[in-house]
C-alpha cells in the first residue's frame, strides 16, 4: 500500500512541476515505476495513461503565493507565508504537519470563510473572491473538526444543506447518505444530544454528503472514529475521488497517508512541501 | 404632599447610608450622587413639564419626545458596543417603533392628544425599548461569540449570512421579550404597576387606571416585538461582510 501511494504521489507532483502540460516521458517513466511496485492502483498502462491526461488537463485548484497571518497574542504569526501548489482534479491530497500551523487556516481560504492577506486561489481557473461565495462554499466544501450538529434530530441536520435553498431531501436519499458512512436508518430520528462523538462526526460528514460537493475539504475527518468506522470513511473518501470528486483531508496519521494520499503536503512554519520537496 | 413631608423621603436614603457605612459596602458615594441627581433631575423636569402642559405646543412635545429617545439610544448604545454606528441604529429603531405606536394610540382614539398624556405614554414606551434594545444587543453579543462556530458550520453549508444568525437572531429576541411576557403575566399578583398606582393615588378610579395599564402593557409588547425585529435586522448584517464572511463585533467588555 505505501509503496502505491508514493508512486502514484510522485507521479502527480512531478507533473505539476511540468508546468500544466502532459509530459509523455513522465509517463512512461512512471508507468515503468509503477509496474515494478504494484499494478493494483493502475492495472495497465492504458488506465495510468488516461488517468494521468486527465489530471494535467484539470487542475482543480491552484494555490498561488497565499500569504495569511494573525495578530496573535504574543505579535503576528503567518501560518501560510507565500504558499503554492496545484491540486489535480479527482485526486487526494493529504495535508500533514504540526499542531498551529495552519492546515485549518488553508481549509478555511479555500472555503473562503476569509481571504489571504496576498496570493490568491483559484478554482477551476477562476479566483474563488470572483465566485458567488454562498455558491463556493456548497463546491468547495469545508467539514469541520468539531462535529457541529444543529439542536433536534439527526434528520434536521441532514435536510439543512438542501432546506437552505429551498429543496427537499427524500427519505430514502437520506439512508442512502447516512449508508455512505456507516450509520443505519434508524439513526434519523434520533436526538443529537445523545449521539456518541463518533456518530456525531460521521452525522456531520453526512450532512455535507448532502451537498454532493465536487470538492470536499476534510479536517481530521476520522478523529474520533474506532477502527471499524474509519474504515467506512476512507471507504468513502476513496469512493468518491473514484467517481471524479477531489479531496483535501488533514490528517495526523502517517498511514493515512499511506492509505489515502495520491498528494502529501507537509505544512510547517508558513511553507507548503510536496513530497519533501519545496513545492 | 407637603414641603416637610417631601424633605423626610431623604430620610429613607440615610438609612441605606448607615447600612452601607456599618457593612462597609463603599456605597455611600453613589448613594449620594444618585440622590442628588435624582432630586436635580426630577425637579427639573417637573418644572419643564408644568410648563409644557400649560403652553401644549406640539413642537415641544416632539422636542421632549426626542430628547428622551436620545437619551435612551446613547444609554442602549452602550450595549452595543463595537457594533457599526451602533447608537444610530438605536435611535432610528426606538423613534420610528414609539412614533408608530403612539400614532396608533391617537389615530384610534385611546389617548387624548394633549401634552399630559402623551407624553408620560411616549415616556413610558421609549423607556421599554430602551429596555429591550439594551437587552436584546447583550445577547446579541454574547451570542456572536458562543455561537460563532455553528454560525461558521453554517456558512460552510452554503448558508447566506442571514440564514446564518438566523438561530442567534431568534434566541437573542426571545431573550429580550421574555421578560416582557413574564411581566404581563404576572401583573397585578405580583407588583401592581407603577403607572396605576400613581393614578389610583392622584384619585382616579381603580378600573379606570385599570385600562390605562392594560393599553400601557399590551403596546409594550407590540412595540417590544417591533424593537427586536427591526434593531436585530439593522445589526445582524454588520457581523458579516458582503462576502458572507463572519468579521465579529470584537470582544465583549
Amino acid at each position: 500500500m505505501g509503496a502505491q501511494g508514493t508512486a502514484s504521489f510522485t507521479l502527480k507532483t512531478g507533473l505539476i512541476n511540468t508546468s500544466g502540460r502532459l509530459d509523455i516521458k513522465w509517463v512512461g517513466y512512471i508507468e515503468k515505476s509503477t509496474g515494478c511496485l504494484s499494478g493494483a492502483f493502475f492495472s495497465r498502462g492504458e488506465d495510468l495513461r488516461k488517468k494521468v491526461g486527465g489530471i494535467m488537463e484539470k487542475s482543480i485548484i491552484q494555490l498561488e503565493q497565499v500569504r495569511k497571518s494573525y495578530v496573535g497574542d504574543d505579535g503576528p504569526i503567518t501560518p501560510l507565508n507565500g504558499v503554492s501548489a496545484v491540486v489535480p482534479k479527482g485526486s487526494c491530497v493529504v495535508v500533514t504537519g504540526p499542531s498551529g500551523t495552519g492546515k485549518s487556516t488553508l481549509f478555511r481560504l479555500l472555503n473562503r470563510l476569509e481571504d489571504p492577506d496576498q496570493g490568491r486561489i483559484l478554482y477551476r481557473g477562476r479566483n474563488i473572491t470572483e465566485w458567488n461565495p454562498v455558491q463556493l462554499r456548497r463546491e468547495v466544501h469545508y467539514v469541520v473538526q468539531q462535529p457541529i450538529l444543529f439542536p433536534g434530530t439527526v434528520n434536521t441536520n441532514l435536510a439543512y444543506p438542501l432546506s437552505l435553498q429551498g429543496k427537499e431531501m427524500s427519505q430514502s436519499e437520506m439512508e442512502n447518505t447516512l449508508a455512505r458512512v456507516g450509520l443505519d436508518k434508524s439513526m434519523l430520528r434520533r436526538k443529537v444530544e445523545d449521539l456518541s462523538g463518533g456518530e456525531r462526526q460521521r452525522v456531520s460528514l453526512a450532512r455535507s454528503l448532502t451537498l454532493n460537493p465536487p470538492v470536499l475539504l476534510l479536517d481530521e475527518p476520522t478523529s474520533s472514529l474506532d477502527d471499524a468506522s474509519i474504515q467506512v470513511v476512507e471507504e468513502e473518501i476513496r469512493r468518491f475521488r473514484d467517481q471524479g470528486g477531489t479531496v483535501l483531508m488533514i490528517s495526523h496519521f502517517q498511514q493515512q497517508v499511506q492509505r489515502l494520499a495520491d498528494i502529501h503536503w507537509r505544512l510547517s512554519a508558513g511553507a507548503l512541501t510536496v513530497d519533501g520537496e519545496n513545492s | 404632599m407637603s414641603t416637610t413631608a417631601t424633605l423626610f423621603t431623604v430620610g429613607f436614603i440615610f438609612i441605606a447610608m448607615m447600612i452601607s457605612l456599618w457593612q462597609k459596602l463603599g456605597l455611600e458615594k453613589d448613594l449620594v450622587v444618585a440622590t442628588l441627581r435624582a432630586t436635580i433631575q426630577l425637579t427639573a423636569i417637573g418644572f419643564v413639564l408644568r410648563y409644557i402642559f400649560t403652553a401644549d405646543r406640539w413642537e415641544f412635545i416632539l422636542l421632549i419626545i426626542g430628547i428622551s429617545i436620545f437619551v435612551a439610544s446613547q444609554n442602549a448604545g452602550k450595549r452595543g458596543e463595537g457594533i457599526p454606528s451602533i447608537r444610530l441604529k438605536v435611535f432610528v429603531t426606538i423613534g420610528s417603533v414609539v412614533g408608530f405606536t403612539l400614532s396608533m394610540m391617537l389615530l384610534l382614539d385611546m389617548v387624548k392628544p394633549e401634552a399630559k398624556t402623551v407624553i408620560p405614554i411616549s415616556g413610558m414606551l421609549v423607556g421599554n425599548a430602551m429596555v429591550v434594545s439594551s437587552l436584546l444587543l447583550n445577547r446579541l453579543k454574547d451570542n456572536a461569540e458562543s455561537m460563532r462556530d455553528e454560525i461558521l458550520v453554517a456558512l460552510s453549508l452554503g448558508a447566506t449570512r442571514v440564514q446564518a444568525s438566523k438561530r442567534m437572531l431568534t434566541s437573542a429576541i426571545r431573550g429580550g421579550m421574555i421578560p416582557i411576557i413574564d411581566s404581563t403575566k404576572t401583573v397585578g399578583l405580583v407588583q401592581l404597576p407603577g403607572m396605576m398606582t400613581g393614578l389610583i393615588i392622584a384619585g382616579t378610579d381603580p378600573v379606570a387606571a385599570v385600562r390605562y395599564q392594560l393599553l400601557v402593557m399590551f403596546s409594550f409588547t407590540a412595540s417590544s416585538a417591533l424593537v427586536s425585529i427591526l434593531l436585530g435586522t439593522m445589526v445582524i448584517p454588520t457581523l458579516f461582510n458582503a462576502a458572507h464572511q463572519f468579521v465579529g463585533w470584537g470582544k465583549k467588555n
